[in-house]
């Protein structure tokens, strides 16, 4: 029996400012999973994330954002933001070869009439295990095509695979 | 080769009503449930959701569940609660378009006729404040018989207005 989780498209990039995956949310689906491995960054820096519409990667002060940081070695800290240009610190990456993963959840991207949610769960290696657990929301009534990620400073290599949840 | 996540019930609400229900659970298989664009019919409601045994919804005082609420605006915070007649969202929906609940459960030892039913959740909303928010944590249902499936409804006799509501098995 065919299974319900279908692979949509995927990305790849190597010591880059950003890396999108364009097109890959379309009215196939209406729930993606997005996971992203072998995440590392030239430097220490956060990785963010921004939605692509038609004319682009969505820049403007419409994310929300809520994430929880799961340090190993200290107290969780928080991340939460209203209108602001990105869902910053979804992960994170430690300037080393030791890497980073992160599984995201993509609800209604491709419907014009609603906002474009996120949830996302990650853990990277910052000399100490930090663990990602957060949502996102940009609010804007629109269709949304594709996904941006990129880090907070210096260059980022990474690998995403999107798949979409069919419903029939 | 066969895909592993396998529908099982699926249900996309057209006009207002009072529950969903999905039901299918029959192997000893994880599940899986998502909810996508749920809206409720009166401002500031939450969903509620319950387990089902032969198909009906059990409101017995036997929920216990605890999440961290993730707040885009307020300082994060704690809930959880024993005894329950219902697993509570506390998302505080509204009645605006976009002002909707979007979820991921996975349930786990719902065929057991011998353990509790337990389950997963990570949801994003934005509520009535027009701010977004989430939970993450889990829930269980503290009766040892197997359950069938899931029960959602909307708080205070609240209607559900729209949201597609989808079971998957996570065929081993």
């Amino acid at each position: 029996m065919a299974g319900s989780l279908e692979f949509v498209k995927s990305a790849s990039g190597s010591t880059v400012s950003s890396l999108s995956v364009t097109d890959c949310f379309s009215a196939d689906y209406d729930i993606y999973q997005v996971t992203i491995t072998t995440l590392q960054t030239s430097t220490a820096a956060n990785i963010d994330v921004r939605f692509i519409d038609t004319g682009g990667v969505v820049s403007t002060s419409t994310y929300d954002e809520a994430i929880l940081i799961l340090f190993s070695n200290t107290s969780f800290s928080e991340i939460r933001s209203t209108g602001v240009t990105s869902i910053g610190g979804v992960s994170y990456g430690g300037g080393d070869t030791y890497g980073a993963s992160i599984n995201m959840m993509v609800f209604n991207p491709n419907d014009s009439s609603s906002y474009t949610f996120l949830t996302d769960q990650s853990n990277a290696w910052t000399g100490v295990l930090q663990g990602y657990k957060g949502i996102g929301v940009e609010k804007t009534a629109q269709t949304i095509t594709g996904i941006n990620f990129f880090p907070s400073s210096g260059t980022i290599t990474m690998e995403i695979e999107v798949y979409g949840f069919k419903v029939v | 080769m066969a895909g592993s996540i396998i529908q099982v019930a699926t249900t996309t609400l057209t006009s207002a009503t009072s529950n969903v229900t999905l039901t299918g659970i029959d192997t000893n298989d994880a599940y899986m449930v998502t909810g996508v664009g749920v809206g409720v019919e009166t401002n500031i409601r939450e969903v509620n959701m319950r387990v089902t045994k032969s198909g009906s919804a059990q409101s017995d005082s036997e929920y216990d569940y605890a999440y961290k609420g993730l707040v885009s605006n307020a300082v994060f915070y704690n809930v959880s609660a024993v005894n329950q007649a219902f697993i509570r969202w506390d998302s505080d929906l509204g009645t605006g378009t976009s002002e909707l609940s979007n979820f991921i459960i996975y349930l786990y030892n719902f065929n057991s006729s011998s353990e509790y039913s337990f389950g997963t959740l990570e949801e994003v909303n934005v509520n009535h404040d027009e701010k977004a928010s989430g939970k993450a944590g889990g829930f269980t249902h503290t009766v040892a018989s197997a359950s069938d499936g899931v029960n959602f409804q909307g708080e205070s006799s609240s209607n559900l207005l729209t949201g597609t509501f989808t079971l998957y098995k996570i065929q081993s």
